[in-house]
């Protein structure tokens, strides 16, 4: 099995791949590295276990028929969604961050964001399944 | 926000280039194989967070943080958290196992059924035999 970055034609970029550079902008060089680390650390380990959500790193989702690989960098949560496509790829949909905590008044507002980004996602692996070789390679 | 169009820019391509982009990611698979087995372990168990921090004496979000691989857990309170959940802490050359990776010291942590074997994992492959699969056996040469 091998990683790969969904690419989507309307929008001409690889959704979770164009978030880890964006995540990046903001993070000194070595502390954005370290989250790449991190990242590809997980990414790895959920390829050795044949793209398998294994808890506490990944889980699956009610009601989408992703998973997401779960990030934690200080008081931000990074979750990046992705599924297997015929057991051969890993295919990084789409990522978010969002707080770890909320704070007051806020939760509502970030929870229909994340609901929307979520559709969208399902949205990508429906077009993935359509076209598969719309893909980057993950390297 | 500030914002880049790089159509060839791969940040995690970037991040590799970095001289400690090695160990950051050592570190992080040595915290997830760590996390992988007190979550594991804890289930196991039937413990929750919050019972196991009362007998590790810690707090619920330290056991969520160590969950999480969010932190670097100190020798006393990983020793605390280990043994409440029947586990002990193994510190091994990483050149006895046969594994492809060049990390200089291994967190192995066994089981207490391993534990009874103790006394054969002087050979390498005994001790290989009678340890769970471990996390490291992914190559780390992906990360580069």
């Amino acid at each position: 099995m091998k990683a790969v970055y969904y690419f989507d034609i309307k929008k001409s970029i690889a959704p979770a791949k164009e978030f880890f550079t964006q995540y990046g902008l903001n993070l000194s060089k070595d502390h954005k590295d370290s989250v790449m680390a991190q990242i590809r650390a997980r990414i790895n380990f959920t390829l050795g276990r044949n793209g398998q959500a294994v808890p506490p790193i990944a889980k699956t989702l009610r009601n989408y028929s992703f998973f997401e690989i779960m990030c934690q960098d200080g008081k931000t949560l990074i979750r990046i969604f992705y599924f297997c496509h015929n057991e051969e790829k890993l295919v990084l949909l789409n990522a978010l961050s969002k707080p770890a905590r909320y704070e007051k008044g806020q939760k509502k507002r970030i929870v229909k964001i994340i609901d929307k980004e979520l559709n969208i996602t399902e949205q990508y692996r429906q077009n993935f399944i359509q076209n598969p070789n719309h893909y980057e390679v993950y390297k | 926000m500030k914002y880049i169009n790089k159509k060839n820019y791969d940040p995690m391509v970037e991040a590799c280039k970095n001289p400690k982009f090695k160990e950051y990611y050592q570190d992080a698979c040595s915290r997830i194989d760590l996390a992988i087995n007190v979550y594991n372990f804890r289930k196991q168990k039937g413990l929750s967070q919050e019972e196991l921090a009362e007998k590790a004496s810690t707090t619920q979000k330290i056991i969520s943080k160590i969950e999480n691989s969010q932190m670097n857990v100190g020798w006393d309170l990983i020793m605390r958290v280990l043994g409440n959940l029947g586990l002990k802490l193994k510190i091994i050359d990483s050149s006895i196992i046969e594994l492809d990776c060049t990390q200089q010291y291994v967190y192995r942590i066994l089981s207490d059924w391993n534990a009874t074997n103790s006394k054969e994992t002087s050979s390498s492959k005994s001790f290989v035999d009678h340890t769970t699969p471990c996390f490291f056996s992914n190559k780390l040469s992906n990360s580069n």
